[in-house]
């Protein structure tokens, strides 16, 4: 028995050399911590319980790499806690043959995945693989589906994430895509379906991994990631921070924080924020920083369609999601991309029970041909879906323009809201005044001596009628509110509203939200 | 000093022109005001430096993306 435990020992202690010194000291040398490293970082302290540490590579009818040996296959896997409570963790180790995917490699994954299925832990994904092990997966058949089908089976049950903190290709960007908050770390990080020398065999272009998919491509122009950090430990930050908001599962709500903020905080200076010019923008960013719990905003795709903003925060100490339209870009018009931004993000919070406070400012859905080229339409009417199918107290705060359907994608009259409520700067329309009278009044402005002046009285006369005030005489929003009192009321709202919380909660979506 | 191409992020019309050629411009400083989705949206100066040239006039039509003025970085 001696024996068998020294050589139990032997064994544990080469799969922690990882790829070996060499190797280690070059992944150092790129400014990227090692796989350990990083678990190290992303759990906390003393609470790691590795499995699948005596893990290796399988054998080879024809070997192709001499002396081949694969510490741990190649990815470091098990469970731990993050603040306290229950994760797994997937760690890709690039010193080991480029954290290439061996058939043990993909063997482990897929068991990480089915306990954390099978006990409803969060997953987070550290990835730094290269694809496919080509000298294992020659001659294995058809390529599996079943990973990626347990990835979408868990979505909306227990969070998945992933830090991309090296060249990530085939496989490993395969489920990268399909997680649902993706941090990507400058200039170490690429997310590609074939790396630079798979694109030049088949199309015979000459990329960096940059420019193929680096975290700048990703998280600013395709949206695939969401958030970019300047370094590993950033980016595990980042991850640990995400995770502080959701609960652990669908079958929990999400956790308390006490907060170190005045729920009854009123804001004199939010009625400043406002131009005197209304049809000037402003950052929308200064407003919600300042209603939700002090420092508690948590921005997500902050550099992707950036008319929308999304991000979690903090009510009183609820975690809640929040979703805002941004005058500054594009006047806060709805693009597709914006769409598909909103739509992700309200799927998100519904299936993670976060209540959603919307602040609304949108002129509309983006017009023009470009705008529909881009899918505006069906990307703005998933949405629609989105609210339907909401089952989380929903707040809207109408700060100047909701118009058109643009205004019922930020919360529109109608769409389950536990209360709506609007700044006295308020302008709503169903249609754009302008163009709405010249074609209801055609008649009129074609008999007027002075077209021009007749369009102005028209369009003065009947814009009193769309403003804040008449909107709540027909109760068509909940009440006006002065700026200052905008933190006080809301949370008296969410806290109204979360009186349904008695109820134990159960997963919301039904087949998982998509990516 | 290599230029900077200011470009418009949406479509829309030359609604102002603010700034002049030759001003010096700190970085989001106004230099066109376009009128597009019934806002007026200022397109600002990227970077800070001196506008050398502004290639659209008040009143003209701008796609998203077109160049409407030049810096000098």
């Amino acid at each position: 028995m001696r024996e068998l435990i020294e050589e139990l020992r032997r064994r544990q202690a080469d799969s922690l050399k990882l790829g070996g010194a060499g190797r280690v000291e070059r992944q150092r040398h790129q400014g990227k911590l090692t796989a350990r490293e990083r678990v190290d970082l992303l759990l906390d302290d003393g609470s790691f319980e590795e499995l699948g540490q005596l893990a290796s590579h399988v054998h080879t009818p024809v070997p192709t790499i001499p002396d081949k040996t694969t510490p741990a296959d190649g990815v470091v896997t098990g469970f731990g806690r993050i603040e306290g409570r229950p994760a797994a963790a997937i760690a890709e180790d690039f010193t080991v043959l480029g954290g290439s995917l061996g058939i043990n490699n993909f063997t482990k994954k897929v068991r990480m995945m089915e306990l954390s299925g099978r006990d409803k832990v969060p997953i987070v994904w550290l990835f730094d693989g290269a694809g496919a092990r080509t000298d294992e997966y020659i001659g294995e058949g058809l390529a599996p589906m079943h990973h990626f089908m347990d990835v979408a089976k868990l979505s909306g049950v227990t969070p998945q994430i992933a830090g991309v903190m090296g060249p990530s290709a085939g496989d490993s960007s395969l489920l990268a895509a399909m997680m649902e908050f993706i941090v990507m770390v400058e200039g170490t990080s690429m997310l590609a379906a074939g790396g630079p020398p798979l694109v030049k065999v088949g199309t015979g272009e000459e990329v960096s991994k940059e420019e193929l998919g680096g975290a700048d491509l990703h998280c600013r122009v395709s949206g695939v990631g969401d958030n970019t950090a300047p370094d590993d430990a950033a980016a595990i930050a980042m991850l640990r921070r995400y995770l502080s908001y959701l609960p652990t599962n669908a079958y929990q709500y999400p956790p308390y924080r006490e907060p170190d903020d005045d729920p009854d905080r009123r804001d004199e200076e939010l009625g400043d924020i406002l131009p005197d010019n209304l049809r000037r923008p402003y950052d929308m960013k200064k407003i919600l920083e300042r209603v939700v719990d002090r420092d508690s905003f948590f921005e997500i795709k902050p550099d992707f369609a950036k008319m929308m903003i999304v991000g979690l925060a903090r009510l009183n100490g609820h975690a809640i999601g929040v979703i805002a339209n941004q005058p500054k870009v594009m006047a806060g018009a709805i693009t597709a991309a914006a769409g598909a931004k909103h739509r992700h993000f309200m799927d998100l919070c519904n299936a993670y029970h976060l209540p959603i406070l919307f602040l609304m400012d949108t002129p509309g859905v983006m017009t023009g041909p470009q705008s529909e080229a881009e899918g505006a339409l069906r990307a703005g009417m998933t949405i629609a879906h989105s609210f339907a199918f909401a089952r989380v107290p929903l707040l809207s705060l109408t700060i100047h323009k909701g118009f058109g359907y643009g205004a019922a994608a930020m919360g529109g009259l109608g769409a389950g809201q536990s209360m709506t409520l609007a700044w006295p700067s308020a302008d709503f329309n169903a249609i754009p005044l302008d163009s709405g009278i010249q074609a209801a009044y055609r008649a009129v402005l074609e008999a007027a001596e002075d077209r021009d002046a007749e369009q102005a009285r028209l369009e003065a006369e009947l814009g009193e009628l769309c403003g804040a005030f008449p909107v709540a005489e027909q109760m068509k929003i909940d009440d006006i509110i002065e700026p200052a009192e905008t933190r006080p009321r809301l949370i008296q709202a969410l806290e109204r509203a979360l009186t349904h919380r008695s109820q134990a909660p159960e997963p919301a979506m039904r087949w998982g939200f998509l990516p | 000093m290599a230029d900077i191409r200011v470009q418009s992020e949406i479509t829309g019309k030359v609604w102002a022109i603010e700034a002049n050629v030759g001003d010096s411009l700190d970085e989001e400083d106004t230099i066109i005001v376009l009128e597009s989705m019934k806002m007026e949206i200022p397109v600002v100066a990227p970077a800070g430096g001196t506008l050398k040239e502004i290639l659209v006039q008040e009143g003209d039509a701008v796609t998203e993306g077109q160049d409407v003025a030049v810096m000098d970085g």
